[in-house]
């Protein structure tokens, strides 16, 4: 990897399409989860990977490859959140009839009850989120990757995870039926 | 502890069933765009400042040149003061319309200025004006001082010097330019240039004088008035916070018809704000400006969720289609007048107008409508949680992309104005902030604020 990455550095496009085959899955999944819409996912990872090319000759750590070109993904994803004026009115809701979850896990109501609680988060808390439970980087990693204080993350990460767990919880909660009002 | 690990098998379990491999269109995608795309070395005009050695005899030679031509370099400012559009307009034309300008205390004698320091940190900025010659007919300029090296580019493209120079301090307030690479520009290698400088009281323009230049080239585009680049998002190019004044926009084509390629428009649409204002963002085909203490709560990737207070201009709006989607795409049945849009908008089931208001901003009649969300209204755009809807989309694929929806709470007024030939521009004053609720004081202050630089716009 590294030696790919000094090649793409001096200007191998060759080499930096290997890296793009190598990485674009990885970064892919942290997007799309991130973004929850398929589409600005794509968009968000083309712009990343095409900054990173860009600037790759500035890059001076070729082991620190994937966790830079990570960061460029999460401000890309920033960008594409907010970049279409605005709202999340323009994303997207993925597919409801996706693939099941293991072992049954997921229900398609506690899946609901999910995506609903995780749009009300900030990009920024669902960032932290991703990074910590589908990548699986420490507090300090995340901190790094995004420029901010451990102690940001750690609250973005609690109050993330605090969210989604209350969405579940009160998913299993009685309904009370909504009334019509007169 | 037990509910808790189960609820995050359950998000795991959630999380895993999102895609984890990027569809090869993407990929595709990138690897054609890398064909195209240079990379960015490190760009040759950022040298670190090296002194230049000076002894003490041609100090002590230089100040005393300077005493004796200080008064006649003084003189030379005053009277050469560029002049870089031909509206009289106080940010433009003069620094002094923005604040007493700090002024040069000494100058170094024009037939052999010294180096004396690096470029002022002051200088030291990337920096916007208008179109000159070296640049594309129509784009703005912008000059890049670095503390040892200076850069003409043009607006949009800042990788690619099109004149350089090394550049040094040759004593207070001013600078002086040599071109070392013949291969960098239109000036012979040591050729010297001698300028003079100004900031306005707030740093944010930059009056540059010619006090000397062999290289006419050089003296033909380095003169002028220069803004400073401030937008808070480092990656994009805009005034950020401004000076009382008038000002030129960079990009936008208010007249981007659909299908016609972009390219950068110094001055598509001149405005003239007062004190307390930012050019928070401008786009091929879209700027918006923010109350300057609305501006210093937006991050470098915008205002915060769920925020607007701000006036936002889109070029060539179109309906967008009714299907609940809110993804950005026209309605091409509907016309794209100001008359047809108006029309149609009163009937949307989703907004509350008011009777369209004629108007006229730069010479350019159209109408002016006021919009909140009906209260009857449940409906909301995929991934809000409140009511909300999406109204006006672009015509066209601008390479900017937007939309404009509004909220339940949201209050908005639209001014549709007819540019000629099928062109329609929006201006929105748009308040809404989800933190505090919603407010109509604070709404109408805005229109009150806003009103009269909309009212500034012209058109080019």
């Amino acid at each position: 990897m590294e030696e790919l990455v000094e090649r793409a550095r001096q200007g191998d496009r060759d080499a930096f399409a290997a890296l793009v085959t190598a990485t674009s899955g990885r970064m892919y999944a942290i997007a799309v989860r991130i973004l929850r819409d398929v589409d600005l996912a794509e968009d968000a990872l083309q712009g990343a990977l095409i900054t990173a090319w860009r600037q790759l000759p500035s890059l001076r750590d070729p082991a620190r490859f994937e966790a830079w070109v990570r960061r460029l993904l999460i401000h890309a994803c920033y960008a594409e959140a907010r970049r279409r004026r605005s709202w999340s009115a323009n994303v997207r809701v993925l597919p409801v009839d996706g693939p099941v979850g293991p072992d049954g896990l997921l229900s398609i109501v506690e899946r609901d009850a999910l995506d609903r609680a995780f749009r009300r988060l900030s990009i920024e808390h669902r960032a932290v989120f991703v990074l910590h439970h589908h990548v699986g980087l420490a507090l300090t990693e995340i901190a790094g990757t995004l420029g901010i204080p451990a102690g940001t993350a750690r609250s973005r990460l609690h109050y993330a995870t605090r969210s989604l767990r209350e969405a579940i919880e009160a998913d299993a909660a009685p309904v009370v039926p909504e009334g019509r009002m007169a | 502890m037990t509910a808790n690990r189960d609820s995050d098998r359950i998000i795991r379990a959630w999380l895993d069933l999102m895609p984890n491999e990027a569809p090869d269109r993407a990929i595709d995608s990138v690897l054609h765009a890398i064909d195209a795309t240079p990379q960015v070395r490190r760009p040759w005009w950022w040298r670190p400042w090296r002194a230049i050695p000076v002894n003490r005899l041609f100090v002590a030679l230089g100040a005393a040149a300077v005493i004796v031509v200080a008064g006649s370099v003084l003189l030379l400012r005053s009277g050469s003061q560029p002049s870089i559009g031909a509206s009289q307009t106080p940010g433009i034309t003069s620094p002094a319309s923005a604040g007493p300008a700090s002024q040069p205390a000494s100058a170094p004698s024009a037939s052999s200025p010294l180096a004396t320091g690096p470029v002022p940190k002051e200088v030291q900025a990337r920096w916007m004006g208008e179109n000159r010659d070296l640049v594309q007919t129509g784009a703005g300029a912008s000059i890049v001082f670095g503390p040892s090296s200076f850069a003409l580019t043009q607006s949009n493209a800042n990788a690619t010097a099109l004149l350089s120079s090394d550049a040094a301090s040759a004593g207070a307030g001013m600078l002086r330019l040599e071109s070392t690479d013949a291969s960098a520009g239109p000036c012979p290698n040591g050729i010297v240039g001698v300028y003079s400088w100004a900031r306005s009281a707030t740093g944010r323009i930059l009056t540059i004088g010619l006090v000397r230049d062999d290289c006419a080239a050089r003296a033909a585009v380095v003169p002028g008035t220069w803004w400073h680049m401030g937008c808070r998002n480092p990656n994009t190019d805009c005034l950020g916070d401004l000076d009382p004044g008038t000002y030129a926009t960079q990009y936008i084509m208010p007249r981007l018809a659909t299908g016609t390629p972009w390219s950068p428009l110094f001055g598509g649409i001149m405005y003239t704000v007062p004190a307390g204002w930012a050019n928070s963002s401008d786009w091929p085909s879209t700027i918006k400006l923010t109350p300057s203490a609305d501006y210093a709560r937006e991050t470098p990737d915008g205002p915060p969720n769920g925020v607007f207070h701000e006036i936002y201009v889109f070029a060539e709006p179109a309906a967008s289609v009714q299907n609940g989607s809110c993804d950005q795409k026209p309605d091409t049945t509907i016309g794209r007048t100001v008359n047809a849009l108006g029309a149609w908008l009163a009937r949307q089931p989703s907004l509350a107008t008011t009777t369209p208001t004629p108007i006229t901003v730069g010479g350019q009649a159209g109408t002016m409508i006021d919009i909140t969300m009906r209260a009857s209204w449940t409906k909301a755009c995929p991934g809000e949680s409140s009511p909300s809807v999406q109204y006006l989309a672009p015509a066209g694929t601008p390479p900017d992309p937007w939309s404009v929806g509004i909220n339940k709470g949201e209050r908005q007024r639209l001014i549709l104005l007819d540019l000629g030939g099928g062109h329609v521009l929006g201006v929105l004053i748009d308040d809404r902030n989800d933190r505090a609720g919603p407010d109509p004081a604070r709404f109408n202050a805005l229109v009150q604020q806003a009103m009269p630089i909309i009212q500034s716009f012209t058109f080019k």
